[in-house]
């Protein structure tokens, strides 16, 4: 530079760290989870009808299996939106100075021009409708004796209640059932909630793009291309969750599976295109602060960037995704206990990697950011 | 709205001595470390011969649109009606630091206690004083900032902007009327660069795009 020119100077900036990335990536786990319960509750309800919608979602089955693995994605997809959307929270409250003060929202938080106001109420409603949700599925005196992993809160309740030191009969388990059947919601009524749960769960995961990119200051949080990559990568990771669940359950080679995994490789090449969107954005502008945050993430953050998230958590998973599915496809391979055990640990790997991806996608996001520095005339 | 307070900085008259921001962290109790409600950076360029250095004395601006403003989830921090100063109630501060993303100056700072802490132009002493009181307009007999008092070389000024003005040279002066801060700051004295420089005031690069 020469003397006489307008100079740059960079100011230290403040740093939300891994508590904040932990929350981004949650929040999206979140709501893309209660997206995957929702979409298998659809399928179920059009299993056993002759309608335009269950020929478009290919619903029509009289495989048990489908059936089963169908029931455990809903129910997993909803465990994990609530215990996602759970902890997130709990990680956003810790990272705040005045952990305590913030619990007064209702009250405290005014400014309704700030999108930290608008997503705390995304996140307080919908918390309320996924909880409500998960707590219809999983309790119920109908489900006393109801087989899948996804009961797994319903079994932990059921050990406590025989640790408990008053009369067990009928329980914690017991009253949560009756309290379920009380209060349950069915028809369309239930989807009617089930569209507004997931239009805010829409909402928190868009919102936590949204958050970043009201940020002029920061090139990399741009509104152009943030709110679609966390948008997919919610999603995709939301998917992920529920179906290791549903993995996990017994269903790997279900046609649930097949399709729920399909539909995931198609949004991570739509977060891949995005993320290639950003980029392209960043290396084509002449701000300082975009060329820097370039140059951070093909050089300081090169590992977590380039391998954590555009090789392990997109790249690679799709590809084992489609291995795994031309194989089952094409070969016999399922029909032997070994090929079995190797294509669900097949998916579970993929659903893991995916995970990891959007955990370091979210961490990248917010450690390779750098904010536009200042000018200084005359310099 | 009641007139504007501000400050006026001549970086031809700063020697970078940081008198002025140990005399911010002494009068406001601010412990050493991370904390610097104002801070001195130098900026260099060129090369041997012509190397120069230039010294720029920053803190809050004060801005007319102030960011953190805009971002504060409680509405904790304010653009006072009464003279412009921006200050943080910390009684509705929640310590999420998004006004520190949102700054473009890097104003706001943040204790060991996680609350917000930031410039008041000495409405009075402390992090989070100054939310409530009276305005500078108001006061018989306002506290001359820290910074400014101790400045050896004079070139930090504080007040009403129309006083200020008054310090501020045409070009100085020119350029503040496009200069969504409260801060007036006056162009190298150098003819050569000033009149290389594309602007004259300190600017955030892109800011509102």
């Amino acid at each position: 530079m020469t003397a006489g020119g307008n100079e740059l100077l960079w100011l230290p900036h403040v740093h939300w760290g891994v508590f904040i990335a932990t929350y981004l990536f949650l929040g999206g786990v979140s709501g893309g989870a209660y997206l995957t319960s929702t979409w298998a509750s659809l399928m179920k309800s059009q299993m056993d009808k002759e309608s335009r919608l269950g020929t478009i979602l290919l619903s029509r089955t009289d495989s048990p299996k489908h059936r089963f693995a169908c029931a455990e994605t809903a129910r997993w997809g909803s465990l994990v939106s609530v215990l996602a959307i759970a902890v997130g929270g709990t990680a956003l409250i810790s990272h705040l100075g005045a952990p305590l003060r913030a619990l007064t929202f209702p009250v405290l938080f005014s400014n309704f021009g700030s999108w930290l106001v608008v997503g705390t109420w995304f996140i307080v409603i919908f918390a309320l409708l996924s909880t409500f949700e998960m707590f219809w599925l999983l309790f119920g005196t109908d489900r006393a004796d109801a087989d899948g992993l996804s009961y797994l809160p319903r079994r932990i309740l059921g050990v406590l209640d025989r640790f408990m030191p008053w009369d067990a009969d009928p329980g914690i388990r017991g009253r949560l059932d009756i309290v379920a059947d009380t209060t349950r919601i069915e028809g369309r009524h239930r989807g009617a909630v089930r569209i507004v749960g997931s239009a805010f769960g829409v909402g928190v995961v868009v919102y936590t793009a949204m958050l970043l990119s009201d940020l002029a200051s920061v090139p990399f949080w741009t509104r152009q291309w943030l709110p679609l990559v966390f948008l997919m990568s919610g999603v995709s990771t939301g998917i992920s969750a529920a179906l290791l669940g549903t993995v996990l359950s017994g269903g790997a080679l279900t046609r649930t599976n097949h399709r729920f995994c399909l539909t995931d490789d198609v949004i991570i090449v739509a977060e891949l295109a995005f993320i290639g969107g950003l980029l392209a954005l960043l290396a084509g502008s002449a701000s300082p602060a975009a060329q820097a945050t370039y140059a951070q993430l093909f050089g300081t953050y090169e590992l977590q960037f380039v391998g954590g998230v555009l090789v392990v958590g997109t790249g690679v998973p799709v590809l084992l995704s489609l291995t795994i599915t031309g194989v089952h496809q094409f070969t016999d391979l399922d029909e032997s206990p070994l090929g079995r055990w190797l294509m669900t640990g097949g998916y579970a790997t993929k659903y893991l990697l995916v995970l990891a991806g959007g955990y370091i996608l979210r961490w990248v996001v917010l450690y390779a950011a750098v904010k536009n520095p200042l000018v200084v005339p005359g310099a | 709205m009641g007139e504007q307070w501000g400050f006026y900085f001549d970086p031809n008259s700063c020697m970078g001595c940081n008198a002025c921001a140990m005399a911010c962290k002494n009068r406001h109790g601010v412990d050493e470390g991370s904390v610097d409600w104002r801070r001195v950076e130098t900026v260099s360029s060129g090369s041997f011969p012509n190397y120069q250095e230039t010294n720029v004395s920053l803190s809050c601006m004060h801005c007319e649109d102030a960011p953190c403003v805009n971002v504060c989830p409680t509405n904790a921090i304010e653009k006072r009606e009464s003279d412009g100063i921006v200050t943080i109630n910390r009684e509705d501060c929640i310590g999420c630091r998004y006004c520190g993303w949102a700054c473009p100056y890097g104003a706001p700072q943040y204790g060991e206690e996680g609350l917000m802490q930031k410039c008041n132009l000495c409405l009075d002493k402390g992090p989070g004083s100054g939310a409530g009181e009276t305005s500078k307009n108001a006061q018989e007999e306002p506290l001359e900032p820290a910074c400014v008092d101790e400045c050896v070389g004079e070139a930090l000024h504080a007040g009403p902007i129309g006083e200020l003005m008054d310090k501020a040279s045409d070009a100085a002066a020119e350029t503040f009327e496009q200069n969504p801060t409260s801060v007036i700051v006056e162009p190298a004295a150098d003819e050569a660069a000033a009149e290389a420089a594309e602007n004259s005031v300190i600017t955030p690069l892109s800011a509102g795009d």
